[in-house]
């Protein structure tokens, strides 16, 4: 991949007084490229995703940005600390979106408007667009905060846990619905995620985060016992099925059977011999 | 009534601060910062005390004290070190406190010392009115400028700032003109009743609708309901405008309260778990 880098960090540190979130972290984020970071739960995923975004400054090293507006990155939070009882519509919060590009003392106009529709029609929210938003489902509400940050015209978009709590099929559709925005607004995504099931058949690269980034690979190198421990400080069950390792979430009996491959096995050392995948294509 | 001058000027100072304070605590209801009022009024005491002891214009002095003391809280709350209903604490009895040994530094005993805390409406003199006249014109021209940054970063002020917004500035800003708003009201409805004016009107207003333009505009009715009619009433039965005017709003919040169109929804939505993301392919 020789595409443009569009945010590179050097040496990052992030403290939190005694308490070390990252730690001497090199990554470069490149145009057209969609990473997952994976890890544990405070392995540092969220902070490094707040520095990108410019919502944290690192203790140490730098982030440098390549022809790229700060306006122009959209962050989707895991959840935000909102108060939803706030008297704004779906469509009103979308339009926040458009702000950064308005500047000062111009509103929201006709056009932006219309882009705010169109983003939520594509989000499949075009329907709830008036509705208050506290009124709308989590699951809604995430797709309400994605189509405020595509509205901005992002480059870069970072979505930090974006399913969580979702169940596998639900999970599938959101990244599918990513993937066709990446490709129809040429997005360059970054997520994360400490989901290993999904996300990675969705993403050309995995990054495993844990205090410092540990590799930064193809999906289907990633998954033998020894990164997993290294990464989550334990030994790990896995049960996989389908051409990407999956670990289940639910029982098999639940699974969609059309998905799955009818051979699982529950031997995590057949995790080196899963086939490559056709992950190659980049 | 309202043919003598004093009345006149009592009418069109009311007018404008109820209209002012409304559109203020659109924003104050919003954020939760409603305490925040109480301690910038009563801080301002200190600084009203202080204008009679130097024998300096009390607006001044006052405004000096309540701006001093709405960034204090802010600046203090915002570095995270100290909570902020501690930090009101603090500032308000400190406030007070100044008053009091200012006071007391001077000789004989101060007339119009309970108009400022609890306001007389009918004393406002011409020169009064023009001051919050041009209070009121700074402020709402303000206000309407950053009016959609500063209801983004009402919102939501994270994503404000990830999306370039200048948050940490608006929060200054808003606490700022909140402080001279305050302080421009404190003549007519006293230290002690301002924050009411300030609270009542949008916490009404949000009982009766979920869309900003509507709550704003309200708001902004609300408050000049109470002030105009709590003002006639008070002139009628002879009973003290401020008072009056408080009372009046919080009979009116109540009712709203309890016959509310949204009581139902408010602050319990069911919160349908994410596999409402059924329909995310679009």
């Amino acid at each position: 991949m020789s595409s443009k880098i569009l945010v590179s960090l050097e040496d990052v540190s992030v403290r939190f007084q005694e308490l070390t979130a990252l730690h001497d972290v090199n990554i470069q984020i490149t145009a057209g490229s969609s990473t997952a970071l994976i890890g544990p739960n405070g392995g540092g995923k969220t902070t490094l995703l707040k520095v990108i975004a410019g919502l944290i400054k690192p203790t140490q090293g730098r982030v440098r940005y390549y022809d790229l507006k700060r306006a122009r990155i959209g962050y989707v939070p895991q959840e935000s600390v909102v108060d939803w009882r706030f008297p704004v519509s779906a469509l009103d919060v979308v339009l926040m979106g458009r702000y950064p590009a308005l500047g000062l003392i111009r509103r929201a106009g006709r056009h932006d408007r219309e882009i705010a529709l169109t983003m939520l029609a594509r989000v499949g929210l075009r329907d709830v667009a008036i509705r208050p938003v506290g009124a709308l489902s989590g699951g809604q509400k995430q797709r309400v905060a994605i189509a405020r940050a595509l509205v901005g015209e992002p480059k870069l978009i970072l979505l930090d846990e974006p399913t969580s709590g979702a169940d596998v099929e639900a999970k599938d559709r959101f990244y599918s619905l990513i993937r066709e925005l990446k490709e129809e607004l040429s997005l360059t995504i970054l997520v994360a995620s400490h989901d290993l099931v999904v996300v990675p058949s969705f993403v050309d690269d995995v990054a495993c985060v844990a205090k410092s980034v540990h590799l930064h690979a193809c999906p289907s190198e990633i998954w033998d016992e020894e990164h997993f421990q290294r990464l989550y400080g334990t030994q790990m069950e896995a049960i996989f099925h389908g051409k990407v390792p999956h670990r289940m979430v639910e029982p098999p009996a639940k699974a969609k059977p059309s998905r799955g491959d009818p051979a699982r096995t529950r031997n995590t050392r057949n995790t080196r011999n899963t086939p490559k995948s056709e992950k190659g294509k980049k | 009534m309202f043919q003598a001058a004093f009345m006149q000027r009592a009418l069109i100072a009311g007018v404008l601060v109820s209209i002012l304070l409304s559109v203020l605590g659109f924003f104050v209801v919003l954020r939760r910062m409603s305490f925040i009022g109480v301690g910038i009024a009563h801080a301002a005491f200190g600084g009203v005390a202080l204008g009679h002891l130097l024998g300096i214009p009390v607006f001044l002095s006052a405004s000096v004290f309540s701006v001093a003391a709405g960034l204090g809280i802010g600046a203090v709350t915002r570095r995270g070190r100290i909570k902020e209903d501690t930090a009101i604490g603090i500032f308000f009895a400190a406030g007070m406190a100044l008053g009091v040994l200012f006071l007391s530094l001077k000789p004989g005993y101060i007339t119009d010392l309970a108009s400022y805390l609890f306001g007389s409406i009918l004393a406002v003199t011409p020169t009064d009115l023009w001051i919050i006249a041009a209070a009121a014109f700074l402020i709402l021209v303000l206000l309407a400028l950053f009016f959609k940054e500063l209801l983004a970063s009402s919102f939501d002020a994270e994503l404000a700032r990830a999306s370039g917004i200048p948050e940490g500035f608006l929060f200054y800003l808003l606490l700022g003109l909140v402080s001279l708003g305050i302080v421009s009201a404190i003549k007519l409805v006293g230290i002690i009743l301002v924050s009411a004016l300030l609270v009542l009107p949008a916490a009404t207003a949000l009982q009766w609708s979920e869309r900003y333009g509507r709550v704003l505009a309200l708001s902004a009715l609300f408050g000049l309901a109470y002030t105009v009619s709590g003002l006639a009433i008070s002139y009628w039965i002879d009973i003290p405008s401020g008072a009056t005017i408080v009372i009046l709003g919080t009979a009116v919040f109540l009712l709203s309260l309890a016959i509310s169109p949204l009581r139902r929804r408010k602050g319990n939505h069911p919160d349908r778990t994410r596999s409402a993301q059924s329909g995310t392919t679009g």
